[in-house]
């Protein structure tokens, strides 16, 4: 257990490192951000002058370990386009994207396993087949298509729901949430869907397919045999076995959702950590590219390791090695 | 007594909504967000046009792009390089103090100082000096006929605001002072900032103790970032949003055939052109450099059909254009704006005679998302320029990539378009783009067009005074311009804002949203 938790901490600084030196290699060929600050009417000699104030003339390398120096100790420098320090400006956006994953993950869990179970143990049904083609459609459609197609239903024609942003926030301490008001929860609503449509088929084919992996082996047998009662027999044993590559995969998605929610943020105008991104990009605004990137690094070995240990808890064969 | 309260509660309850419905709230998005609050820390147009509400200068450009009176009152010249100006008295700052010279003196020494955007724009003046409290007197390095157009973009703030907050400084990235500045600023305009939740909501209030009298009835503008064209003009039409600025040309018929909506359109300052390399030998993959001779220039401007692209693609919302001015601009000489005619014949001929007649292969950048159409119209020259065998090979970049390399001189073949904002002045136009590149001027004609007798006239232009001089050079100098080729004009570009009926806007060619003007039903 400790060794698993030492050995995985190692490989958070190395992922966090490799990904920051690959982001700032790209750096060169983004542009830089002097035209944004100064305009366009600067002369060569004061973006010159600003290029070596921001840093932006020394070498890659330099650059780079200039940046890991600083990020050693918590600093991350000050954001050219909002100008705020770095650090700052992620905890204040995300609170919106964790938000919004987490709901999106809850709706997928929710809704995708008991989806599955049915759709295994009544494979023949209409609301099966109905419920397998839509999950198909859920997995194909893209989901900027269907944030889209929300907005212009729930939006432009129906004007139930607001079309951008989160609605009315809360603060607890740094943390805001939009789920204590009204217009907050409602802002929700779409961005959620949107996000968890993909997630919702998918975890539903994945429970579909281990279930009825699972239903044909010996245990569920012996259980029928034991005269236990269909529920027990589905809910209790056979569901439970099909859950692990749910957890991996659910655990894994929350990472690429939290780095992908980009698409939803950016329709929605999601204040979060994908639309700092985006705009971070635009700008040419590396502190918080290299910042973020390294965020995402690191939340990503964070939730493998979060996944591991679930493992352990859920079988108990991996205890006992 | 619960049904009392009950009844107390709805009268109050409806009471509320009554005077909610009689307050004008201007509901205002676009998809950049105001980069801060800080006027000196930026020179960014959209950010400046929006706090321009906030924030005044010594004077300003009114309705008809026309300079005004502001916080100045008068100025006189005492020489050619002393100027004296009498502010305006009884203004009072947001919060309550009065503005006098020292305001002045400080906004000057801070937008002024090393490191800051604004250093550059304030270069040319010498010192200010206080000869009471609302008169100064500066002295000028030398000569400078813009300054009046400079100091309508140099915005005043409250000495003692700045240092009560610790924002002394522009905000300087290195240590972020005047960090302070991101969320609060303290202006004389006729809007102050009420709240603001950076990326998210920006909401400005009516300044009641305006100095000016108030021609506008709004009295609360909430500004939003929406960055998604399609949910921004989603936000539009389901009346989430009253105004939009720029409603992208594919969605303009649409917000105009839906009841309620309306869009005002104008043209902009800004004019659409070609740029090229003239200077190196050869062009990249070429052992000559094509592009130096003035019959291929003349044969590419000929190439290509700028009704068509007018028609077609700007739908109309574009005027082809000769010279590098727009009519609006001051100075403009309109028996100079005529194009050399869209003729194919003529072109090949022009290309034969230059020993091309076999066409060659052209390196082509432009942008994606800096101006109305861009990539658009880029693929579409490449396609009139194969009709003379001209093989031009288009790579598109984004925006931030585009405006670092273009003047870094990487491109031979590329597309840009200027303004002439916030100077609006021919100078501001020629001395960026017409100029052989130094250090001071010519930053965006990397290697590019050049000509001893224009860069002898531009520096006379920045100085001269007198107005029919001033006349003379200037149209001497769009002339030399316009019959080199120096460039391959394309056309100026309209402004098209999209809005709710109940909005009555004005669209200045200078794209400002000058809200004192606006009025709301």
């Amino acid at each position: 257990m400790i060794s698993l938790l030492a050995t995985r901490l190692t490989s958070v600084i190395l992922v966090m490192l490799v990904v920051s030196a690959l982001s700032f290699s790209i750096f060169n060929f983004l542009g830089d951000p002097v035209n944004n600050i100064l305009g366009v009417n600067a002369t060569l000699a004061q973006r010159e002058e600003l290029r070596v104030a921001l840093g932006l003339d020394q070498s890659t390398f330099v650059q780079f370990w200039r940046f890991v120096e600083r990020a050693v100790v918590g600093d991350f420098g000050v954001s050219y386009r909002n100008r705020q320090p770095v650090v700052d400006l992620i905890l204040a956006r995300l609170p919106a994207t964790l938000e919004l994953v987490m709901c999106a993950t809850v709706i997928a869990l929710a809704v995708g396993i008991p989806m599955g179970v049915y759709t295994a143990l009544k494979p023949r049904g209409l609301l099966s087949r109905s419920l397998q083609f839509g999950s198909l459609l859920g997995i194909s459609m893209p989901q900027f298509l269907i944030g889209m197609l929300l907005i212009l239903v729930f939006s432009v024609e129906l004007r139930w729901l607001s079309a951008f942003g989160r609605g009315e926030v809360v603060k607890l301490g740094w943390w805001t949430t939009g789920m204590l008001t009204t217009s907050g929860l409602k802002a929700l609503i779409m961005p959620t869907i949107t996000l968890a449509v993909f997630q919702v088929s998918m975890i539903m084919r994945l429970v579909r397919g281990e279930m009825l992996e699972v239903v044909r082996t010996d245990f569920v047998k012996f259980a029928r045999a034991r005269g236990l009662s269909d529920r027990a027999v589905y809910l209790t044993h056979a569901l439970r076995n099909s859950l692990l590559p749910v957890i991996t995969i659910t655990g894994l998605q929350i990472g690429s959702l939290i780095a992908f929610a980009i698409v939803v943020e950016a329709v929605f105008q999601w204040p979060g950590m994908g639309m700092l991104i985006l705009q971070a990009i635009e700008f040419a605004d590396f502190p918080v590219m290299a910042a973020y990137l390294a965020f995402v690094g690191f939340s990503f070995v964070t939730i493998n390791l979060i996944v591991d240990l679930i493992y352990l808890a859920v079988d108990p064969r991996l205890r006992a090695k | 007594m619960n049904r009392y309260l009950k009844i107390l509660l709805l009268a109050s309850c409806a009471g509320l909504a009554v005077s909610a419905a009689d307050a004008k709230t201007l509901r205002f998005a676009e998809s950049q967000e105001i980069s801060s609050m800080d006027p000196h820390a930026a020179r960014e147009d959209f950010t400046l046009s929006l706090i321009g509400n906030v924030y005044e200068g010594l004077v300003r450009w009114n309705k008809e792009l026309k300079i005004e009176p502001a916080l100045a009152e008068s100025w006189e010249t005492l020489s050619d390089t002393k100027w004296r100006f009498h502010l305006r008295k009884g203004v009072e700052f947001h919060n309550g103090n009065p503005f006098t010279a020292d305001d002045v003196i400080f906004s000057f020494e801070r937008a002024g100082s090393p490191g800051s955007p604004f250093a550059g724009l304030l270069e040319p003046i010498a010192e200010v000096v206080k000869v009471d409290d609302h008169t100064i007197d500066m002295t000028l390095k030398r000569k400078y006929a813009l300054l009046l157009n400079d100091f309508a973009g140099w915005y005043i703030l409250d000495k003692e605001f700045q240092e009560s907050i610790g924002a002394q400084k522009p905000l300087d990235l290195s240590t972020n002072t005047g960090g302070a500045m991101i969320t609060q600023g303290v202006g004389t305009g006729p809007f102050k900032v009420a709240s603001r939740e950076p990326d998210v909501k920006t909401v400005f209030v009516a300044n009641e103790k305006w100095w000016d009298k108030r021609e506008h009835n709004i009295d609360e503008i909430v500004y939003t970032p929406i960055a998604n064209n399609a949910t921004r003009i989603a936000a539009l039409l389901s009346g989430e949003v009253d105004f939009i600025r720029n409603a992208p040309p594919q969605d303009v018929a649409r917000i105009e055939a839906t009841p309620g909506m309306q869009i005002m359109r104008a043209p902009h300052l800004r004019n659409i052109f070609y740029g090229m390399d003239q200077q190196s030998k050869t062009l990249p993959g070429l052992d000559s450099n094509p592009l130096a001779d003035i019959r291929v220039r003349k044969a590419i401007y000929q190439a290509i059909d700028i009704d068509g692209i007018k028609r077609s693609i700007m739908r109309d919302n574009s005027r082809p254009s000769a010279i590098m001015m727009a009519p609006q601009l001051p100075f403009y000489d309109a028996s100079l704006d005529v194009r050399f005619p869209f003729d194919i014949e003529a072109s090949k001929a022009l290309l034969k005679e230059a020993g091309y007649a076999d066409g060659f292969t052209l390196p082509m950048d432009c942008p994606a998302g800096s101006f109305i159409n861009d990539e658009q119209i880029c693929q579409a020259t490449v396609g009139m320029l194969a009709k003379v065998g001209i093989k031009a090979q288009l790579t598109m970049h984004p925006p931030v990539q585009f405006d670092t390399e273009l003047p870094a001189g990487k491109y031979s073949f590329y597309m840009l378009g200027w303004a002439g904002l916030p100077t609006l002045d021919a100078y501001n136009i020629i001395s960026a783009t017409f100029h052989t590149p130094t250090g001071d001027l010519g930053a965006w004609n990397p290697k590019g067009y050049s000509n001893a007798r224009v860069d002898e006239l531009i520096p006379q232009i920045g100085t001269e005074y007198d107005t029919e001089k001033r006349q003379e050079m200037i149209s001497e100098v769009m002339k030399l311009h316009r019959d080199e080729v120096g460039k391959i004009m394309l056309h100026q570009q309209f402004l098209t804002w999209g809005m709710s009926d109940k909005v009555h806007a004005i669209v200045p060619a200078d794209e400002y949203t000058r809200f004192w003007y606006y009025t709301m039903d």
